[in-house]
C-alpha cells in the first residue's frame, strides 16, 4: 500500500520551542484522524504536509513529492486551516472563483466550481451576496471547506473542520467528508472532539508533545498498548453469579459489583482469549443479560492509555 | 484494507499558467483598491491634471506657430511686443532642441514632481489591501496553500501597487506627453521631446518600484490597517520634517525623507538645472532675464544634494523587503 504521507526523522522547531520532534510515520490512504491535545503538534504536522513550513530536519514526502514550495503538489492538495482565515470584505463566489484560478482552473470553469461547491457544503444561496465578514462561524466554516474542495484535490487536509458548527452542521460536514473519501479522496482530519473523529475515521495518528505515539486502526492501537486491560460493563439479573463464574475461570483482573443497578464492571487480563471464551462463560453462568458495554474501546480511552 | 487507486485525478479540464494566476492576484487587489471611493477620486484627479498638462503643452506649441491665436493675441497687446514675439518665435522655430526639448523636459520635470505626492497618497490608500488585510483575516494561509509560491504572491501584490501607480502617475504622465505632442503643430515634436519622455519613464521606474517595495513592506508590518497606514504617513511626514533640519545642520538628515530622495532622483534624472543653464546661455532676451534673476533655490527640495539619493532609497527598499519577507513567511 503506497503511503500518502511518509515522514522520516521529521522535526520542526520554532526557535527553542519544539513543534515536532524527530518523528517517523506513514499515513495511508482513506480517512485518517489526527489525535492529540493542544500543543501536541497536529497543526505543525498539517502545515508541514501542506507545504506551509520547511521542516527543520528530516524528510517528508506527500503523494511522493516534497511539499515545501511545490505548487505542482499543492494543486493536488486541499487545505482547510484551523483558525479564521476568510477575508471579511469579499463575497464567497468571487473569492472562491479567484482561489480556483489560483489552483490553475480556467476562469470559465472557476465560477461554476465555486457555485457547485457552495451548494455542496450547503451554504444557502440567499447568503451568497453577503460579505464573508457578515457570516456566522458555521457559515464561514462551510466556505473554508468549500475552498479546500474547490479544485477536486486528491488529498484533503482539514484542521479542526467541525469547529463552530452545530450538531446538524457537523453531521453534514462528516457526510461530505465520507462522500469525498468514498470517491477516492484521501483525507487527514484533526479534531479535539474524539467522538466525532471516531465516527469519521478508521485510522488514527496519535500525537503528544511533538511525538507520534501510535498509529493505526482502533484495534491496532489497542493491541499496541502494553498491559491493555479490556473493561466491560454487564447489566444482568445476577451480577454476583456472573462475577463468580468469571473469577473461577481466571480471566479477571478486577471487578466492581453494583448490585443495586444489577451491574458488574470488570477488567479482563487477555481480551483475545477472553472473547473466545466469553459466550461459553455466559452460558455457564445462566444469567439473563440486559446490556453489555465496552467503554474503554472508545478512542478517548485508547488516547488516554496511549498518552498516559 | 483494500488497496485504493491513488493515481492523480485532479481537475480534468485545461490548466492555466502561473502568469495567469499571478494576474488574478493583481486583478483582485486592484478591484479591492478601486472600491475605495477616495482612490477613485485620486485617480480622477490625476487624469484631470493630464488635461492641464496637455493644455500647457498645446499652448507652448502654439508659440512656435506665427499665425497662432496665442501669438496674435500677444502681438495685439502692444505693437512693440509684436516685433519681439515674431523674432522670438522665429528663433524658437530654428532651435527646436531648446524650444521643444528643453521646455518639455522642464515641464515634465515639474509635472512628474507635482504628481509625486499623489503617488504617495495612492500607496497610502492601497496599503491596507496589499498585505495587511491578508494578515488580519489570516487568508494568507489559504493563499499559501494554493498552487502559488510566496514569490508569486509577492509578484501579484507588487502588481497591485504597480497597477495603481500606473493609474495615478505613469499613465497620466505618458498620456500627457503623447496627447500634448499629438496636438503640437509639427510631428517633429515627438522626436524633439524624446528626452522628456525618457526621463519621465526613468523616474517612473525608480518611483514606482521604490514605492511598491516600500508599500509592501509597510503593509506587512502589522495586520492592523490603521497601524500600517499610520506608519506610512508617519514615515512620510516625519521624514519630510528632517529635510529643513538637514539644511540647517547635518545634510545626511535630509535623506531620512524618502520623498526628498525621490525628489533628488527626479533632479538627477531630469537635470532641470542643465536646461535652465541652456536657456540662460542661448535663449535671446529670456536668457538675459534669467541671468539677472539668477539665485540659489530657496527650498532644499529644489537644490541638488552633494550626496546621491540612491543609497538611501536602496536602504529603505532593503528594510521594506526584509519586513515583507519575514511577515509573509508562514509561522
Amino acid at each position: 500500500m503506497t503511503p500518502i504521507v511518509h515522514a522520516t526523522g521529521l522535526s520542526q522547531w520554532y526557535g527553542i520551542v519544539m513543534g515536532l520532534n524527530n518523528v517517523s510515520f506513514e499515513i495511508g490512504p482513506g480517512l485518517v484522524g489526527l489525535v492529540g491535545p493542544n500543543g501536541a503538534g497536529k497543526s505543525t504536522l498539517i502545515q508541514l504536509i501542506t507545504g506551509q513550513f520547511r521542516p527543520s530536519s528530516g524528510s517528508l514526502r506527500v503523494l511522493g513529492e516534497n511539499p515545501w514550495n511545490n505548487p505542482r503538489l499543492l494543486r493536488r492538495i486541499g487545505y482547510c486551516p484551523e483558525g479564521e482565515s476568510l477575508p471579511p470584505d469579499h463575497q464567497p463566489v468571487p473569492w472562491l472563483s479567484g482561489l480556483a484560478i489560483l489552483s490553475g482552473l480556467p476562469p470559465s470553469d472557476a465560477r461554476q466550481r465555486a457555485e457547485t461547491l457552495l451548494d455542496r457544503v450547503r451554504l444557502p444561496r440567499e447568503h451568497w451576496h453577503k460579505r464573508l465578514g457578515q457570516y456566522s462561524k458555521g457559515m464561514r466554516q462551510r466556505v473554508k471547506l468549500a475552498q479546500a474542495l474547490l479544485h477536486q484535490p486528491e488529498f484533503l487536509v482539514l484542521d479542526e473542520p467541525m469547529n463552530g458548527l452545530d450538531p446538524l452542521g457537523r453531521q453534514e460536514i462528516a457526510h461530505i467528508l465520507k462522500e469525498s473519501a468514498a470517491q477516492g479522496t484521501h483525507i487527514v482530519v484533526s479534531s479535539h472532539i474524539l467522538a466525532e473523529l471516531e465516527a469519521l475515521c478508521r485510522e488514527f495518528l496519535i500525537l503528544h508533545w511533538g511525538r507520534v505515539l501510535a498509529s493505526g486502526s482502533r484495534d491496532e492501537l489497542r493491541t499496541d498498548v502494553p498491559n491493555w486491560a479490556e473493561q466491560l460493563q454487564v447489566r444482568c439479573d445476577q451480577p454476583e453469579t456472573l462475577a463468580r463464574v468469571l473469577f473461577d475461570a481466571g480471566v479477571l483482573l478486577g471487578f466492581d459489583l453494583d448490585a443495586d443497578h444489577e451491574t458488574l464492571r470488570f477488567r479482563v487480563r487477555d481480551p483475545e482469549s477472553f472473547y473466545r471464551r466469553w459466550l461459553g462463560l455466559l452460558e455457564t453462568s445462566r444469567v439473563v443479560v440486559y446490556e453489555i458495554r465496552s467503554d474503554n474501546r472508545s478512542l478517548r480511552q485508547i488516547f488516554e492509555k496511549v498518552t498516559a | 484494507m483494500a488497496l485504493r487507486d491513488i493515481s492523480y485525478r485532479h481537475w480534468q479540464g485545461r490548466h492555466e499558467g502561473i502568469w495567469h494566476r499571478r494576474r488574478v492576484i493583481v486583478e483582485a487587489g486592484l478591484q479591492a483598491c478601486l472600491q475605495n471611493r477616495w482612490m477613485r477620486y485620486l485617480v480622477s484627479f490625476c487624469w484631470l491634471t493630464t488635461l492641464v498638462q496637455v493644455s500647457v503643452l498645446f499652448a507652448v506649441g502654439q508659440f512656435l506657430v506665427a499665425d497662432s491665436i496665442i501669438v496674435q493675441w500677444a502681438a495685439h497687446l502692444n505693437p512693440q511686443l509684436q516685433t519681439f514675439v515674431r523674432g522670438f518665435t522665429a528663433w524658437l522655430d530654428q532651435h527646436p532642441e531648446i524650444s521643444v526639448g528643453t521646455v518639455q523636459n522642464l515641464l515634465f520635470y515639474r509635472y512628474a514632481t507635482l504628481l509625486m505626492p499623489t503617488a504617495l497618497l495612492t500607496v497610502a490608500l492601497a496599503i491596507p489591501h496589499l498585505v495587511s488585510r491578508d494578515l488580519s483575516s489570516n487568508a494568507i494561509v489559504i493563499y499559501a496553500s494554493k498552487a502559488v509560491t510566496r514569490l508569486d504572491y509577492a509578484i501579484g501584490k507588487a502588481g497591485v501597487a504597480l497597477g495603481l501607480l500606473s493609474l495615478t502617475w505613469l499613465g497620466p504622465v505618458a498620456t500627457a506627453w503623447f496627447v500634448g505632442n499629438l496636438l503640437a503643430p509639427d510631428w517633429s515634436f515627438f522626436w524633439h521631446s524624446r528626452h522628456a519622455l525618457g526621463h519621465s519613464l526613468a523616474l517612473g521606474i525608480v518611483l514606482m518600484l521604490f514605492l511598491t517595495v516600500l508599500g509592501l513592506g509597510v503593509s506587512a508590518v502589522s495586520p492592523r490597517e490603521k497601524a500600517t497606514v499610520g506608519l506610512f504617513v508617519a514615515l512620510w511626514l516625519v521624514g519630510n520634517a528632517f529635510v529643513p533640519l538637514g539644511a540647517l545642520s547635518q545634510p545626511w538628515l535630509k535623506h531620512l525623507s524618502f520623498q526628498y530622495n525621490l525628489s533628488q532622483a527626479a533632479l538627477a534624472i531630469f537635470q532641470p538645472d542643465r536646461d535652465l543653464a541652456t536657456a540662460r546661455d542661448q535663449v535671446p532676451v529670456l536668457g538675459d532675464m534669467l541671468r539677472r534673476s539668477r539665485r540659489r533655490p530657496d527650498s532644499p527640495w529644489l537644490e541638488r544634494s552633494p550626496q546621491k539619493p540612491w543609497p538611501a532609497l536602496i536602504a529603505f527598499a532593503a528594510v521594506a523587503t526584509t519586513i515583507f519577507q519575514r511577515r509573509t513567511r508562514p509561522e
